[in-house]
């Protein structure tokens, strides 16, 4: 196998094998930058279906305000123990914020359901409630995925992926260069030149002047 | 009739299998692609100069990605850069205020505002690439202060990343608007355009399948299992 041939054929099997990647990003990154598209069809929908309320058990401490990320996560942790909820954290992203002086909000991220518990630290009770689904928000949370800080394998094998995805990219960039470089034709490495630098100026513009 | 329209044997024995690209495409005798040949060749020419084009966004879409993945972002430390006086009367609209003050400073382009404050002060938070910059506007001693937040590596790549347009009031932010919309459509373009492709490479076509087979199946399980 000549180099040219190993250059091809690694472009065309890795995106072939990176496709639902490549394509999941590509519709998600539209959302992203429509948000508005969906929000009609969604505005009478309730964000939340309540599921029900439980007591906030009086052995877990309640995080001051500021407290750090790490104090928030184990109060998401135990708070998800309270409601039962241990074995999510295998599966799901979680962690906690302030929503009010006296609400803190734990929230629970699977690709296909969500739950947040809202811990009144007040009233000492937690309200747990199901995101209702939306496509929108199905595209937009699985494109924002990632990182290593989450627990459970399969969360880092996401992650892992995430990089390869990244990586396929770059090879992309790689092998499309070397294709055109040694497509031979004169006019296909003027117009590429010309696209090229076209990008390049017109990048560098954005990057000096946004 | 015949003189002017030929045969299907004619135009069997006119008609040869050729190399193009690595792929047989029909190529009439006289010398011109075929209709499918010329579809074939537009979309690849299509393909590689739109990723040419795009190669930029591609490369920094892909490592700002890999940055984000290992990094969170840090807070925004600010240094005071300067302060001056405003003397010029501002409209009650805060965001028209705060678009005033901006031309004034020369310092326009998008920006996000938080609240005013209790004491009327409001705050600008003007978003530029590579630098954030905090400009404070004090109605009762007229003072505006400027300080620029801390450059660091994963704040720029996030920034890069996440950088949309049309909700600004600003054209050059709808201009990266439409880059992006681009590069998403080009995104969509190259899987189709690539599947095509593929599917034209009659000797790559089993492992193709095995390799798009495999990809979508690792996905699916990611899908149910998180």
């Amino acid at each position: 196998m000549t180099l040219p041939h190993l250059n091809r054929r690694l472009h065309l099997y890795f995106g072939l094998a990176l496709l639902p990647w490549f394509v999941m990003y590509g519709v998600s990154s539209y959302f992203f930058a429509h948000p508005e598209t969906l929000r009609a069809r969604y505005s009478a929908m309730p964000p939340f279906t309540h599921r029900g309320t439980i007591p906030l058990p009086s052995a877990i401490s309640i995080p001051q305000p500021g407290a750090p990320p790490a104090e928030m996560r184990a109060f998401a942790r135990q708070a998800l123990a309270a409601a039962n909820m241990t074995s999510v954290v295998e599966r799901a992203s979680f962690g906690a914020y302030r929503q009010s002086p006296t609400q803190i909000s734990v929230y629970t991220y699977t690709f296909l359901h969500s739950i947040t518990l809202k811990a009144d630290t007040a009233a000492r009770t937690i309200a747990i409630e199901d995101k209702n689904f939306r496509w929108d928000h199905f595209f937009t949370g699985m494109h924002a995925r990632g990182g290593f800080d989450q627990d459970g394998a399969l969360q880092k094998l996401w992650a892992i992926i995430v990089d390869l995805v990244s990586a396929g990219f770059l090879l992309w960039i790689a092998t499309g260069l070397y294709m055109w470089w040694t497509l031979g034709a004169r006019k296909a490495r003027n117009w590429g030149w010309l696209a090229l630098s076209a990008g390049i100026v017109n990048f560098a513009l954005f990057m000096a002047r946004l | 009739m015949s003189q002017c329209t030929p045969t299907i044997a004619e135009v069997i024995a006119a008609t040869a299998h050729h190399k193009y690209q690595g792929i047989f495409v029909d190529i009439l005798l006289d010398g011109k692609l075929s209709s499918h040949a010329m579809f074939s060749k537009v979309l690849r020419r299509t393909h590689m100069y739109l990723a040419l084009f795009l190669t930029p966004w591609v490369a920094m879409y892909a490592i700002s990605t890999i940055v984000m993945n290992h990094a969170r972002p840090n807070p925004l430390n600010f240094e005071k850069v300067r302060e001056v006086t405003y003397d010029g009367l501002l409209p009650d609209d805060t965001r028209l205020a705060a678009r005033q003050l901006l031309a004034t400073l020369q310092m326009e382009g998008a920006h996000n505002m938080p609240p005013r404050r209790a004491d009327g002060a409001f705050i600008i938070q003007r978003q530029s690439i590579g630098t954030n910059y905090r400009i404070t506007y004090t109605p009762t001693n007229r003072r505006v202060m400027i300080e620029k937040a801390e450059v660091t590596g994963p704040n720029l790549m996030h920034s890069l990343h996440r950088r949309r347009g049309y909700q600004h009031p600003y054209a050059l932010d709808d201009a990266w608007a439409v880059t992006v919309d681009l590069f998403i459509a080009a995104t969509l373009f190259w899987s189709l355009s690539g599947l095509w492709m593929w599917w034209e490479l009659r000797v790559t076509r089993a492992a193709g399948a095995v390799a798009l087979a495999a990809g979508a199946a690792l996905f699916a399980f990611f899908l149910v299992m998180l």
